[in-house]
């Protein structure tokens, strides 16, 4: 069993640079004032039909994802993403990856949300919840010290909401309901599959292995991922669950052309062009406010600040400071023709051990580059990769 | 110097710095955190008997896992003085302190024969660009509180390589800041309603440089004390007392002469 999922972030793509570079940052508090509605209108348009071309192609499913305050990603509402896929596509799953649970402020009507997809995509959705980097709390201004707590008792009132008959009380630290009884239930039984995507806590791991929940590894690095998922694996075991490829998963960009010539040309100009443009980061001093952003009071143990930094190179902004050559050498992006992806991915699958596979590309003002690399990951390397993944129990 | 002294409550243990002789003076700190005997201690321990706890979850204090707010704050705080039999006393609060001390006046006025707020946070400030603690670094917050940077009293506190036990009253005070005081942001709309019951003389200290807490702020709390007067320090930033200690404690010494006549 292996499933591959098309992710992509729905970026706002041609926002001043200089305005950025001058700010020293792109999220948070870069103003919005550089937005316009007509373009982004327009960006979204193009957005659905890549996750339409996504499903044609053959993909298992699309990954959608909730952030804020960012051009990063045009998708606050991941539940309105996931709502058009339910009606824009026919076979694929739909996979938040995720709610960011402590901001969202009413788990119940989330419950309702979230129900309300399973039952017009027919039981399509993939949960995922997520505690949400600190500036999406900050964002919302969601007390980053309650992050945590805010999480936990959020899941499992949702949970409870979804598998045990209305009416009850909920009577908690954060929330407190009189009368939780609505009359929309997800489509699947028990309930939706929930999948937790991360990156670096390690507490989050744990949590997930203990729920028996399989954990997506976003991007992490190579030596750290092995940590990462090996410490899962003896925690859901000691947990009383049984580990089978369908508890990992990896998320990897990945681009293809005809030959590996042509992708390297094509991936170097996508990396560094379009890489440097979300970040900013070319001839950018960053924002001395940003170091607050990233971690504020109580929102990581001392313990998940050091892991941050050995598995991410210390900030979030690694990945693309890193360099083409140096994302190639750690595998966090694959580049090259079918025949190589198809090896590359296959490493990375035996290695992992995973049975979800998240595959994401670089979207740019052009997107004629990435549809291309799109086919040819549909008439190429699913069919090898399937046939490859026999082996995934 | 002074000695410090661990006080047991109902709710746990607060550690309180004292020193000095005559009419008992409280000192509540704000988010700059406990930092120990500082020069404004000093001064104003030639005139008064000093009482400085270290607020809940900082320094050698327990923070009872219930307290969420500014009001449970006061509450343990003035559980503390009964144990302590404080029953009369000057009530001094800065920055964050000072909407603890305006809280544990409106809590419990009869206690407190003065009351002294120095940039007192716990209103509105209504300005849209007012220095934001959770989203700037905690020391280049602080130093937004000064009106200079470059002179020993900014630089003898704050120092650029902060040593462990620094770091980790950093992290202590920023923990217990959010907790208190991250939403609404830095404010009570029932605090200013809520103090008018205090008929006692009030000082608002207020330095002429002050971008965190406007003075507009302190002509909020001027308006509804009964008996209060608005003191501005010249050349001083928000955290007056750390910035000009002298003009700090003789604005407070000055004060109580004529409160205590």
């Amino acid at each position: 069993m292996l499933n591959f999922y098309y992710f992509m972030n729905q970026p706002y793509i041609g926002y001043p640079h200089e305005a950025a570079a001058e700010y020293g940052a792109v999220m948070l508090k870069f103003s919005n004032k550089h937005f316009n509605a007509e373009h982004a209108a327009n960006l979204l348009d193009r957005y659905h039909k890549d996750f339409q071309l996504a499903e044609d192609i053959g993909f298992d499913g699309i990954l959608v994802n909730e952030h804020h305050n960012a051009p990063a990603a045009m998708s606050p509402i991941p539940n309105i993403s996931a709502t058009v896929l339910a009606k824009i596509t026919k076979r694929v799953k739909i996979f938040i990856g995720g709610n960011i649970l402590p901001i969202h402020g009413n788990p119940v009507k989330l419950a309702e949300e979230l129900a309300m997809i399973d039952l017009i995509s027919k039981g399509r959705l993939i949960s995922g919840f997520v505690r949400g980097g600190a500036v999406e709390s900050l964002a919302m201004t969601t007390n980053t010290l309650h992050n945590r707590d805010l999480f936990d008792e959020a899941h499992d009132l949702i949970l409870k909401t979804w598998t045990v008959p209305g009416p009850f009380v909920w009577e908690g630290k954060h929330f407190d309901y009189r009368c939780v009884n609505p009359w929309v239930l997800p489509y699947q039984k028990p309930h939706p599959p929930i999948m937790i995507p991360g990156s670096t806590s390690k507490e989050t791991i744990e949590w997930a292995a203990k729920h028996g929940y399989p954990y997506i590894a976003l991007a992490t690095r190579l030596e750290a991922t092995d940590e990462m998922f090996s410490f899962y694996d003896t925690t859901a075991e000691k947990y009383g669950h049984k580990v089978s490829y369908n508890n990992h998963g990896y998320m990897i960009r990945v681009h293809l052309a005809e030959t590996d010539e042509k992708a390297h040309e094509e991936g170097k100009k996508l990396f560094g062009g379009r890489m440097a443009q979300i970040t900013s980061m070319k001839n950018m001093t960053i924002n001395p406010d940003v170091s607050a952003w990233m971690q504020p009071p109580g929102f990581v143990s001392k313990e998940a600040a050091l892991a941050r930094r050995k598995f991410m190179g210390g900030t979030p902004y690694a990945f693309f400071t890193q360099g083409y050559e140096k994302a190639l050498e750690n595998s966090q992006v694959i580049v090259g023709s079918p025949e190589t992806v198809i090896n590359n991915l296959n490493k990375l699958r035996k290695r992992f051990k995973v049975g979800h596979l998240g595959i994401s590309h670089f979207p740019i003002e052009d997107p004629s580059m990435t549809e291309r690399s799109l086919e040819l990951f549909g008439e190429k390397v699913f069919p090898r990769l399937r046939d490859l993944a026999q082996d995934n129990v | 110097m002074s000695y410090n002294s661990t006080i047991k409550n109902c709710y746990g243990s607060i550690e309180v710095l004292k020193n000095g002789d005559g009419n008992n003076l409280v000192f509540i700190h704000g988010e700059e955190g406990p930092r120990d005997w500082l020069p404004y201690h000093d001064h104003l321990s030639k005139s008064f008997s000093i009482w400085a706890p270290s607020l809940p979850g900082t320094g050698g204090s327990q923070l009872p896992e219930w307290v969420n707010s500014v009001s449970d704050i006061s509450k343990v705080l003035l559980e503390t003085l009964d144990k302590e039999k404080i029953t009369t006393c000057i009530i001094v609060g800065c920055s964050l302190g000072g909407w603890i001390a305006s809280e544990m006046v409106s809590m419990d006025p009869s206690r407190f024969s003065g009351l002294v707020l120095c940039g007192s946070q716990g209103l509105p400030t209504g300005h849209l660009d007012t220095p934001d603690i959770f989203l700037t670094p905690y020391r280049n917050y602080i130093a937004l509180g000064y009106k200079k940077t470059d002179n020993h009293e900014f630089t003898n506190l704050w120092k650029k390589e902060p040593d462990d036990k620094e770091i980790e009253t950093d992290l202590e005070i920023m923990e217990l800041t959010a907790r208190i005081a991250f939403k609404p942001y830095m404010y009570d709309r029932s605090l200013l309603p809520s103090l008018s019951r205090y008929a006692k003389p009030s000082l608002l200290i207020w330095g002429d440089n002050d971008i965190i807490t406007p003075i507009s702020i302190a002509e909020q709390f001027n308006s509804v004390l009964n008996n209060s007067k608005i003191t501005i320090v010249k050349n001083a930033g928000h955290y007056v007392h750390l910035e000009m200690p002298k003009d700090f404690s003789n604005a407070i010494i000055d004060f109580s002469k004529k409160i205590l006549r």
